[in-house]
Order: C-alpha cells, then structure tokens, then sequence
C-alpha cells in the first residue's frame, strides 16, 4: 500500500521558492492532512505537482481546457533546468522512495525522471487518478449528455485508452473501409461509363449504368466486320480482336509505329484527372487556416458542455454578482445567463465547424487516394508509352501533380493543423491538362508525319478503340473482382474490430457493475435524507446512433420509480453527491495500491448541511486511506479538524510572488484560544475567536439534534446568542427529570453566562458589556464551552450527539458511544 | 466476453497493455485474421492515429489483393 510522505516543488505553478508539504504524524509515518489557505494562495499549485508528477503523459488536463501548454507550467521566473516536483512516498513495508521530475525547457513535454523503473512502478499503482478536483465534479454533473458522461468515467475509471481505441476503430478505421470500397463502386462506375461512351458511337447509351458485355461484343463484331475480321464471343477477347486488326494492317515497322500511336492517343484522350479537388483543397485549407486563428476560442472548446448545462441551470434574476460557474467571470446574475448563452453559441457554432471540417478531411483524403492511384496508373502506362513514342515528350507536370497528392495526403493524415501547410495552385488542373494536350498534339503530329493510307489509318483507329475498350472491359473486371475481395477482406477487418470494440464495452460494463453497489452505499452516507436506491451505471448500446456503446447513463430508484438518466429527476447537489459518490467508488475498487486520495475543494460542490456527510464517508469507508484535503473555507476546516485530530493540519499564512505560500502549523481553534490567552493583552483577539467558533457550534448542534431556534431579528436590537442557546437548551431540557437536571444542560447554562463575552465582534455590536475583556473572562468563558462540548461530543469518534429518530429525549454520537438519555430520579426513600 | 477476460482488464496494470494481451489471445484464434491482429496491436502499442490505421488496413488488403493477382499469374 502506497501512502504519500511529503511533496516538494519548486519553480513550478505559482509557486516559485522550494516549497514542501510533510503528510506525516509525529512519527513520521504518512497520515492524513488537511491544508487551509484562502484563494489564490498556492493550494492547487500542489495538486497541478502532483497530477503533473503523477501522469505518465506529465499533463496537467485541467490546465488543457485554458489551453495552458506545457510550457506554462514552470512558474514564470523559474531558472531553466530548476523546476521540479519530487514525492516521497512509502510502500506497506515501509520502504521510502523519492522521485523527483524536472521540467526541461527544450522539451516541455518530455521532463526528466529520476528513474524511469520507479516512475513506471509508481504509475501502476493506480487505474484512477488519485487527486479530484471542485471543477471536475461540477464538471461530471454538468456534462450531461451520455457520451460526455462516458468520457468523464473513462477517465475517473481508468479505460480513456480503451475509449480513444475504440473511437478509432468506430469512427475512422470501420468508415474508412467502407469509403475504400465505395471508392472502388466509383471506379466502376467510370469504367462503365468509358465503356458505354465508345458503343455509344453505333448504338444508343444503355440505360443502367453498367455497361452490358453483349453490348459491347456486339459493337465490337461490327467494327470486326468493317475490317473482316472474324467476331469474338466474349468481351474478354477484345484486346485480342484488337490486335488482329493492326496485324492485318501491319506492313512495315512504320505502320507497327503508327499502331502504337494511335494506341496510346486513345488512351491519353480517355485520361481524366479529378477537376475539383485541387479547389476543394484550397477551399478547405483556407477554411482550416481560418478556423485554426480562432486558437483563443478553440481552446474553450473542451468547456462546451459545461456551457449547455450552465445555460439549464442558470435563472435569470436579480442580485447579487455571482461567478460564471465555467469561466469563473464574475458577472451580475441578469446578466450571467446572457453571457453563457452567449459563450454557448460561439462555441456551438465552432464545434460545428469543427466536426465538418474533419468529415470533409475525411472524404478529400479517400478522393486524394483514389487520385494517386489513377495518376501511378496513368504514369506507368499512356505517358510512358508516350515518352517512348514521341521526341519532347513531358511529364513534368503529372509528377508535380503526384508529388502534391502525396504531400496532401500526407499532411490530411497528421490533422487539421497540418493542412495550411500544402498549396495546390489554381492553375495545376489547367496545367496538367495542357500538358495532356500537349502530348496528344504531339502525337497526331507524328501520326500525320508518317502519312499513312486511309485505310491504314482507319484500320489503326479501330485497333485503337477496339484496344482501349478491351483494356477498360479488363480493368471493369478487375475492379469488379477488387471489389468482391475487398468485401471478404473487409468481413475479417470488422469480425476483428467487432471482437475487440465488445472486448472494450464488456470490460466497460464489468466496471461499472463491480462499482454499482459501491456507488449507492457511498450516496447513501452522503444523502440519507432522500429515498434514492439501485443506482447503477448503464452502458448504452441500444441506441443506433454515433455513439453506440461509447454513452453511459446513470439510472437509480427514486422512490421506487426507476429513473433513466438520473439528472431527471436529482437536484443538482444531488447530483453533486452522486459524482463524488462515483469517483470515491472508483478510487476504492480500482486504486488498490495507492491507498491516497487529494480532494481539492470538493465540498464547495454541497451546501453546508451535507458537507458532515462527506466526513462520515471518509470516517466509515475510508478510513484505511490517506486523505488529503485542500480547502479555502475555514469553517469546513475547523469542522475537519474537530473530527479528525489525529491529522497533520497546515495552514497558508501568506502568499509572495517571490516566496510562494508561507504554510503553518493550523492548531485546533480551542487550542489556539488558548495560546493567545497566554498574552493577556489579547483577550479581544481570543474572545474574537472563540465567539466566531461557539456560534458555529451552537448552530451545528442545533442542527444535530434538531432544536428549533427562534426567529429574532430586529434592527434595533443587537443580535445575541441566545436564540441558538435557547433552542438548544429546549432540546436538552428533555433529558431532565424533575429536579434531577442532566449534566449537559446545566452545563450549557454555565455558557450562558459567558455569553456577553462570546459575541460575534465582526458583526454584532458589544453594547451591553463593560468596553473592556480581562483574559480571566475570556479563559471562563472557554472553559465553559470545553466543558459542555465534552458532554456533546463524543471522545472516540469526535462527532457530534444527534437526535436519534422516532425517540424523543434521546441523543446519541454517530457510532452510538455516547449516549445522552432521560436522567433517572434518584430513589425516594419510603 | 467472458469471466477471463474480465479479470485480465482489471488486472492489467494499464488499459493499453490490457489491450495488447486481449488482441494476443485473439491471435491465438485461427480463425481471426492474425495480420489485422497484429496490426491493431501494433496500433494500440504505437498510439497510431485513427486516420493512419484505416489507411494501413487499406493498404493491407489492396497489398493482399496484388498478391492473390500475382499467384494467379504465376499459377499458384
């Protein structure tokens, strides 16, 4: 089992000195740990070390989406070759490793390791990234579609690689193969048109597309007629035919030559080149070159869901500024939905572009394919021919022309980005064709040169016709007989694909199942208050669209109603829940190894009545984990610490540019009372303090045990204490019987007391107290508070007594220790 | 898929490899086409880009086709 010792950086994020965070007790054994520090003060430059020490890619993924690239890591006065993180880390049998990556600025991608064995073992040791951040929690609710939600548990469970295979597979490799094959339809079809444009000259063109062979063999027999040759039965024996007819016209070596010219003059008149796609390619790469400026917006694209489901939730009303919950732009709530609707269609309309960009890169590339073939055909055959026949003859644009398809093709495999790169001038379709031309010139220029008879050259033409259309008949078969093979081929292509795409979904499946049961225990520690059972995680492969088999949804019970996706029915901070649900169920079952879990501000996701619940959570399931939980909210770290004492708790004091956070020991808030009291000048400060902690507590307690609290505002009047006093010395009184009054509620008395001294110095006014607070007032008061809490916190498991349900005048800690029931009168005597 | 299967994803240390050994035990199954096998694999152990591939297994059985071309030719 692998726990963490201490992370140390320096240079990198915002932190620019050597900083280290100790996760051990005073043993120096790893444990637990908690950090506080307000915004901004360097809390998540530790989690971006460790996600970018932890990835074996060296990514930091939440940094991709502000399209922050490698080379913004370092911190920006970094010394080259000085940035670095290095973890400290000790297995189960208590060996400690230290591995340290450091960030080289020649190649930001490729950081350098300290041993390349220990990193390869560190990253076996976990499926799931051990580190969650508020963002990607919010990130898992929002993205609500099912292929998102595939793609967020893709990477929370560890299969991103089956999904990019299976992608791959689904929508390149699998359309491909059927682009190849209908590339070969279109062959065909060219062919047959060739075909039915020579018989067409003596018979009308047919009306199917495909050429008929008793078409052609009978324009064949006339044209063997006309030159008293003996008819063919097959339109495989016109090549033969063909040169029957030029043998009986052979005289000489001469004529031989003008057969061969007529030959390849047939031929290169029947050569085309694609029109379009030289106009198609400028067309599209301006289109890329203009897409790709847009670098500031496509960066955003990765947030698009976030913006749809931001659109949903956001109303529109009046108040106060509130942040973008995807940007983190603080806008006035009128005018929030605006922006992200706004933000919505920018980036909706650049996904747009984006995906018909990529299907047409598709299709130019089978047309480019299809292109290099007929011009490698055309080369090795007529233009040879030609090369041989005639003095002068040139190629050199039909090489270009190669050359430029390769390139093409070369650059559309690579991407979008590579596309800008390759210029097909306007003029190559003019030029190539003219350069044809030009070869077909020279050619009747020869033919005329060698002045045959009439009849010679009306012997030659037919040979020639006769020869192309054999030659094409030929390749019609061919093509035909490709095409068939490239069916089988493709039937063993897809039976492999198909074996491995249902490999990748079952395993996607078994996943899900194993964490299912998982995933409502964990939900319903975090919400016991809602009647939500059988949640289950659904990989979906009915649906027929794109996304077959690479959607999941989640589906649960809700009150005994199955619901199908859950975000029809959840709030959102149920849903909030059941993304944090489903990670910790993804961390417990695949990380068993790496037994340490970094939650970044987690709880800001839940309002602060089920923030408890996540504490109990970690308390109950995850009690053999290293937790290390970062938080700018003092309230929920102070709640941690009462809970989890035995924890190492930090604080970030202060924040310099030069010298990063100034991290600290955090003592417990009564303990620090307690130090500052030493000063007896500073009973204000520790009186500060302590209110601000009593008047959480009461308000906590009041909520445990369900005290009802009066409502008591007035202007005029200072705000006091003693509502929550009251309501909770409601609920307490219940334990008293007769005049036999329970300890907790005389002790709560005792407080109230004190309570002129424990008042809320930042906002409420102190009127009616002396002007001045000795220390001895304040050590009262504190000892007061310790007093009672002892009576309503339990000692072993540090929660809180709670009412227990359907009893009254009973409460009780959450694992049932402490006990606090009716008092029982002392025996009367008779 | 089946129970084997199952296990040998979890257990693979990384999807990827977990991958390569699912496409392996494939090549041991005659009657799967190993060469499309061993291409994929090579794909996965490469990280070769969804376009690349399917030009490979194109080329692949246009390679196949000339072959099959070339045996008629010589008679076999």
């Amino acid at each position: 089992m692998l726990k963490l010792k201490k992370i140390k950086l320096k240079g990198f994020r915002g932190i620019l000195a050597e900083k280290e965070l100790d996760l051990t007790d005073q043993a120096g054994a790893p444990t637990s740990f908690s950090l506080y520090g307000t915004n901004s003060t360097g809390k998540t430059s530790f989690v971006d070390a460790l996600e970018w020490l932890l990835s074996s890619d060296s990514k930091i993924n939440w940094l991709q989406r502000e399209d922050a690239k490698a080379k913004a890591y370092p911190h920006q006065n970094a010394t080259a070759g000085q940035s670095f993180v290095e973890l400290t880390f000790s297995d189960s049998e208590g060996r400690t490793t230290t591995l340290r990556k450091t960030f080289d600025e020649a190649h930001p991608n490729s950081p350098v390791l300290s041993s390349e064995d220990d990193f390869n073992h560190l990253y076996s040791t976990f499926v799931i990234k051990p580190y969650l951040r508020y963002m990607e929690v919010i990130d898992f609710v929002y993205n609500q579609t099912g292929s998102n939600k595939y793609r967020l548990l893709a990477d929370w469970m560890g299969f991103e690689e089956e999904l990019e295979f299976q992608e791959k597979i689904v929508l390149k490799v699998l359309p491909g193969i059927t682009k190849a094959g209908e590339l070969l339809d279109i062959k065909a079809l060219q062919l047959n048109t060739a075909i039915n444009a020579v018989i067409s000259g003596i018979q009308a063109p047919p009306n199917t597309l495909s050429a008929s062979e008793s078409d052609v063999v009978a324009f064949v027999n006339k044209v063997l007629a006309a030159n008293a040759q003996q008819a063919v039965f097959a339109a495989n024996e016109v090549e033969d035919a063909a040169d029957k007819i030029s043998v009986g016209s052979v005289t000489s070596e001469t004529t031989k030559k003008l057969v061969a010219l007529s030959n390849t003059k047939t031929g290169l008149e029947l050569v085309t080149f694609n029109p379009t796609i030289g106009e198609h390619w400028r067309a599209f790469a301006a289109d890329t070159v203009t897409f790709l400026k847009e670098k500031d917006v496509i960066s955003k694209l990765n947030s698009i869901s976030l913006y749809e489901r931001a659109a949903q939730v956001v109303g529109v009303g009046d108040g106060d500024a509130c942040p973008c919950p995807v940007c983190g732009t603080s806008w006035e709530r009128t005018k929030l939905g605006e922006h992200i609707r706004s933000e919505l269609a920018t980036l909706s309309e650049l996904r747009e572009r984006k995906k018909k960009l990529e299907g047409h890169l598709d299709g130019l590339l089978a047309e480019i394919r299809q292109e290099l073939t007929n011009l490698q055909l055309v080369k090795d055959s007529h233009y040879k021919s030609a090369k041989t026949l005639v003095m002068g003859a040139t190629e050199d644009k039909l090489v270009t022309y190669l050359k430029l398809m390769g390139d093409a093709q070369t650059a559309g495999l690579k991407g979008l980005g590579m596309v800008g790169g390759i210029d097909i001038p306007a003029d190559t379709y003019r030029e190539l064709t003219t350069e044809r031309d030009a070869l077909i010139a020279k050619i009747k220029d020869a033919i005329q040169a060698i002045r045959p008879s009439d009849e010679d050259a009306r012997r030659a033409k037919d040979s020639a016709t006769l020869k192309v259309l054999g030659t094409n008949w030929k390749l019609l078969e061919e093509v035909t007989r490709e095409r068939t093979f490239f069916v089988e081929e493709s039937v063993k292509v897809m039976t492999v694909c198909q074996k491995l795409t249902d490999a990748i979904q079952a395993g996607v499946t078994s996943r899900f199942t194993s964490i299912s049961s998982d995933i409502g225990k964990y939900f319903g520690i975090l919400r016991p208050d809602k009647k939500i059972t059988d949640i289950e995680i659904v990989l979906k492969t009915e649906s027929t669209g794109r996304a077959a088999g690479r959607s999941a949804e989640i589906q649960l019970s809700y009150f005994d109603v199955q619901v199908k996706p859950a975000y029809k029915v959840l709030s959102e901070s149920l849903l909030n829940s059941l993304g944090l649900a489903i990670y910790l169920a993804c961390v417990k079952r695949f990380n068993s190894e790496a037994r340490f879990i970094v939650l970044d501000d987690i709880m800001n996701s839940l309002d602060i009545s089920h923030r408890d619940t996540i504490l109990q959570l970690i308390r109950t399931e995850f009690s053999d984990y290293q937790i290390v939980l970062l938080t700018h909210d003092g309230y929920w770290f102070d709640r941690v610490h009462r809970e989890f004492p035995s924890w190492n708790f930090k604080k970030i004091l202060s924040w310099s540019y030069a010298g990063g956070p100034l991290i600290d020991i955090a003592p417990e808030t009564l303990a620090e009372v307690q130090t500052i009291l030493g000063d007896e000048t500073q009973a204000v400060d520790a009186a500060r303090k302590l209110t601000l902690y009593v008047e959480g507590r009461l308000s906590e307690l009041c909520e445990s045990i369900e005290a009802k609290v009066r409502f008591n505002y007035s202007g005029k009047k200072p705000p006091t204490m003693s509502e929550l006093l009251d309501g909770l010395g409601g609920q307490l009184k219940q334990l008293n019987k007769g005049v036999t009054i329970h300890p907790a509620f005389t002790a709560l008395n005792e407080i109230k007391l004190s309570e002129p001294v424990m008042r809320n110095f930042v906002s409420h006014a102190r009127t009616n107290t002396p002007a001045g607070l000795s220390a001895e007032e304040v050590r009262l008061a504190l000892t007061r508070w310790m007093t009672f809490e002892k009576q309503v916190v339990c000692e072993t498991c540090h929660t809180d007594i709670r009412k227990i349900a359907n009893r009254d005048n009973a409460f009780e800690c959450e694992q049932g220790e402490l006990r606090l029931v009716r008092m029982t009168p002392p025996a009367t005597m008779e | 898929m089946n129970e084997d299967t199952n296990k040998r994803m979890e257990k693979s240390p990384t999807a990827r490899e977990g991958l390569v050994s699912y496409l392996k035990s494939l090549s041991m199954d005659n009657s799967l086409d190993r060469e499309v096998v061993e291409l994929l694999s090579k794909a996965v152990v490469e990280k070769t880009d969804g376009p690349i591939i399917a030009t490979q297994v194109i080329e692949l059985i246009s390679a196949r086709y000339a072959q099959t071309k070339k045996d008629k030719t010589k008679g076999i």
